[in-house]
C-alpha cells in the first residue's frame, strides 16, 4: 500500500506540471481556436526570465512570483501581437505552422542569451522533504500540488465569474456574436495568450526548481499536450485533470507492468478515450444544426 | 601539329591526375585540417560539446605558435550533429566534401557507430575520444584509435571500490537505471559484469527514455527492492534527478555515475541531497599537477569564460588532439593518412602533457588509456578526490 500510495503521490507531482501547461494549451484553444505549439517554449521563456530575476537580479521570493507573473503576460502578448495577430483570418493550419515556427525560435534564443549550461533555481521553500503517512514528498513537490490546486480554482472562477473570462467564454462560442455585443476579439486573444503565458510560466519555474533550468525543458510542453487531448481542448480545467490522469497512469503503469510505458501509457489512455469521446473527457461536443 | 598538341594535352592530363590522386584530402604546403564532430545544438549535450572544442583549440593554438605540423598550419572545422546519428553521417560528408585530413571528433557513442563503415572505407585517421566505443577499435581497422576507457570499465570500477570499501556490515544490493540508448547499453554492462564477478544481489535493470526528467516510479522500484548501490546512468541533469529522488525517500545509496558527474553543473545540482557519490576517469583531473600545463596553455589561448567553462571533456579531446598531431609531424613532409594512421599504430609513445600517462598504441591494439581511477565526490563540498590509483579493469 506504500508503495502504490508513493506511486500515486509521484505521479499527482508531475501530473500537476502536466496539468498546468495542459490548461495553458486549453486557455488559448478555448479563446482562439490556435494549437500553440511554442507552449513548452513560452514556459521554458518565463521560467529563464524569472531564474534571471531570482539569481543574477537577486530579487527576494516575495517579490519573485509577483513580478514573473507581472512579466509572464507580457512575454505571451507580445509573442501573440508578433507571430499570431498578423495571421488573422489565415487558415487555422498556416497559424499552427506559426507557433512551430515561434517555438523554434524561442528554443534558440534561449540558447542565445542564457546559453547551454543547466543551472539550479534555487527558492526558500526547496530542499526539504514533507512525510504524509508513508507518502514522501519534497517541499517543492508540494508546492506544485498546491500551485495546480489554486491555478485551477482560480481558472474555474475566472471563466466562470469574471467578465474577461465570460467575454472569451463567448468569443470562443460564437465570434461574431461576440463582436456584435462589443466584445473586441483580438483583444480576448491577447488575454488568452497572456493568461496562458502566466500559467506555463509558474510551471516552468517548478520544472526548473524541482529538476533544474535547463535548456530542453520545452519537452514538458510536447508531454503535457497529451493532457490537453484527454481533458478536452477547449476545457481549461478539464486538462488539468487530465495532466494529473496522465501523470497517475504514468507512474502506476511504470511501477506495476514495465517501466517503458511510463512514456507511452498516456497515449493509450488518450486513444481508449478519444475512440469514446473524440472531444476529450470534458471538452464540448460541437453541434452543428442543419 | 595537332598530333602533339593532343600528346601535349594527354602529357598534362596524366600528370594532373597523378598530381591529384597522389595529393591528400586536406593537407596543402602551409594547411592541414582536421574535423570536429560534437552535438553542438542537442541543448543536454551542447555544454560539453563546447568543452571538446576548448580542448582541441588549446592544442592547435598550442601547435599553431610554435610553427605548425611541419610548418603547415592546423585548421580546425567544427561540424553539429546534435547527438543525433543520422546528422554524425551527414556532418561527416560535408567534412569529406570539404576536405578534411583527419578527425579528432567523431561525436558520441551512436555517433561514432554511425559513422564507422565511411571513416574505416576513406582510411580516415580518426580519434574517438568523446564518448568512448569499443566496437570502434575491436576489431582493429587501421586508421582508427581510440584514448580512454568504456563506460563500462569506468563503471566496473567504482562499483568494485564501493563493493569493497563502502559496504560495512551491509551486503550489497545493486541496481541500475540507464538510457534506452547505445550508452544506457554500456552503462548496464558495466552491472552485468560486476553482478557476476561479485556474485552481487540485484533489482532489475531499468530503462528510461533520453529527456525524461522524474524518476519517481524509478527510485521507488529501487527502494522497493532495497538497492543500496546504484548505477545512475544518466547523462547529466538526470543524475542530480534521480539523487534528488533517492535522498526524499531516505534510500542509504551510494551512487556510481559517468564522468559527467564531475562536471561543476552536476555537482553543484547534487549539493542539496547532501550524498556522497562516485565517477571515474582516465585523464587527470583539473587543478591537479598533470592537468597544469594544459591550463596554462587554456588561460592564454582561450577567452575568459571559456576557460571557465573547461572540463575533464577538453583535457580528453587535449589528449586526443596532442596525439593525432604528434603522429602527424613524425610523418613529416610527406603527410599522408596511411603514413598517420602507421605512425599512431608504431609502438611510439606519444606525450599528453601530464593530461595522461604516455599513449601508447600498436598495430593489434588501437585503444590507450584505459586504465581509470575512481574519484569520490563530496555533493555538500563540491570537493573531488581521486580514491584509488589508475588501474586496468
Amino acid at each position: 500500500m506504500d508503495l502504490f500510495l508513493n506511486f500515486v503521490a509521484s505521479g499527482l507531482v508531475i501530473g500537476s506540471v502536466y496539468g498546468l501547461i495542459g490548461m495553458s494549451f486549453a486557455i488559448i484553444f478555448r479563446t482562439t481556436s490556435v494549437l500553440n505549439f511554442a507552449q513548452g517554449e513560452v514556459m521554458m521563456l518565463v521560467a529563464y526570465v524569472s531564474w534571471t530575476l531570482a539569481h543574477t537580479l537577486h530579487f527576494p521570493f516575495w517579490l519573485l512570483l509577483p513580478t514573473t507573473i507581472l512579466l509572464a503576460p507580457l512575454i505571451g502578448m507580445a509573442i501573440e501581437r508578433l507571430f499570431i495577430r498578423p495571421m488573422s483570418g489565415q487558415p487555422i493550419f498556416a497559424i499552427v505552422m506559426v507557433t512551430i515556427g515561434v517555438a523554434i525560435v524561442l528554443r534558440s534564443l534561449t540558447i542565445l542569451v542564457w546559453g547551454h549550461e543547466f543551472e539550479g533555481f534555487n527558492v526558500p521553500f526547496s530542499g526539504g522533504v514533507f512525510e504524509i503517512g508513508p507518502v514522501f514528498l519534497l517541499t517543492e513537490q508540494l508546492a506544485v500540488l498546491i500551485l495546480f490546486a489554486v491555478v485551477s480554482l482560480l481558472a474555474w472562477a475566472f471563466f466562470r465569474f469574471s467578465r474577461v473570462g465570460m467575454a472569451m467564454r463567448a468569443t470562443s462560442q460564437d465570434e461574431t456574436a461576440a463582436l456584435l455585443m462589443g466584445i473586441d476579439s483580438r483583444r480576448m486573444s491577447s488575454f488568452a495568450w497572456g493568461i496562458s503565458a502566466i500559467v506555463s510560466g509558474l510551471a516552468g519555474i517548478m520544472v526548473s526548481v524541482m529538476f533544474a533550468r535547463a535548456p530542453d525543458m520545452w519537452h514538458f510542453g510536447l508531454k503535457s499536450f497529451p493532457a490537453t487531448i484527454l481533458g478536452g481542448l477547449d476545457s481549461p480545467i478539464g486538462s488539468g485533470f487530465g495532466g494529473l490522469v496522465i501523470g497517475v497512469i504514468g507512474e502506476l503503469s511504470a511501477g506495476y507492468i514495465w517501466n517503458g510505458l511510463k512514456e507511452i501509457s498516456g497515449l493509450i489512455l488518450i486513444i481508449v478515450i478519444l475512440m469514446v469521446r473524440p472531444y476529450g473527457l470534458f471538452g464540448e461536443k460541437e453541434l452543428e444544426r442543419v | 601539329m595537332n598530333i602533339t598538341i593532343r600528346k601535349v594535352l594527354l602529357a598534362a592530363g596524366i600528370s594532373l591526375f597523378a598530381t591529384c590522386a597522389m595529393a591528400e584530402e586536406g593537407v596543402t604546403d602551409t594547411e592541414v585540417v582536421f574535423g570536429n564532430i560534437v552535438p553542438l545544438t542537442n541543448p543536454v549535450t551542447a555544454s560539453l560539446a563546447y568543452q571538446v572544442i576548448y580542448g582541441n583549440q588549446v592544442a592547435a593554438a598550442e601547435w599553431n605558435e610554435k610553427g605548425g605540423i611541419s610548418g603547415r598550419k592546423i585548421v580546425l572545422k567544427d561540424e553539429d550533429d546534435a547527438y543525433v546519428p543520422a546528422n554524425t553521417v551527414q556532418a561527416l560528408q560535408k567534412l569529406i566534401d570539404e576536405g578534411v585530413f583527419a578527425m579528432l571528433t567523431t561525436g558520441a557513442g551512436a555517433g561514432v557507430a554511425a559513422t564507422l563503415p565511411i571513416l574505416e572505407e576513406q582510411a580516415i585517421p580518426t580519434m574517438v575520444n568523446f564518448s568512448p566505443y569499443e566496437p570502434a577499435i575491436n576489431p582493429v581497422k587501421p586508421s582508427i584509435f581510440m584514448i580512454g576507457a568504456s563506460y563500462e570499465d569506468l563503471l566496473f570500477g567504482e562499483i568494485k571500490y564501493i563493493v569493497e570499501n563502502k559496504m560495512e556490515g551491509q551486503t550489497p544490493k545493486i541496481g541500475v537505471i540507464r538510457q534506452d540508448d547505445d550508452f544506457g547499453k554500456q552503462v548496464e554492462a558495466a552491472f552485468s559484469r560486476a553482478v557476476e564477478e561479485f556474485n552481487l544481489d540485484h533489482a532489475d535493470p531499468l530503462t528510461f527514455k533520453r529527456g525524461q526528467k522524474d524518476f519517481g516510479a524509478e527510485m521507488l522500484k529501487m527502494r522497493a527492492a532495497g538497492v543500496n548501490i546504484l548505477i545512475a546512468g544518466g547523462v547529466t541533469s538526470e543524475i542530480p534527478a534521480m539523487a534528488k529522488e533517492a535522498a526524499k525517500f531516505k534510500m542509504d545509496v551510494r551512487m556510481a555515475t559517468v564522468p559527467t558527474g564531475q562536471l561543476a553543473p552536476i555537482v553543484k545540482l547534487m549539493q542539496p541531497t547532501g550524498f556522497v557519490y562516485y565517477s571515474g576517469d582516465y585523464v587527470s583531473p583539473l587543478g591537479s599537477e598533470g592537468a597544469k600545463h594544459f591550463e596554462e596553455m587554456a588561460n592564454k589561448y582561450l577567452k575568459e569564460d571559456e576557460v571557465k567553462g573547461l572540463s575533464r571533456y577538453s583535457l580528453t579531446a587535449y589528449a586526443a588532439s596532442q596525439i593525432m598531431f604528434q603522429a602527424a609531424e613524425a610523418c613529416g613532409k610527406d603527410l599522408t593518412r596511411a603514413c598517420i594512421s602507421e605512425k599512431l599504430a608504431s609502438g611510439e609513445k606519444f606525450d599528453t602533457n601530464g593530461v595522461t600517462e604516455p599513449i601508447t598504441f600498436s598495430a593489434d591494439r588501437h585503444v590507450a588509456a584505459t586504465e581509470t581511477l575512481v574519484v569520490e565526490i563530496d555533493s555538500k563540498t563540491g570537493a573531488i578526490t581521486a580514491v584509488t590509483d589508475l588501474e586496468q579493469y
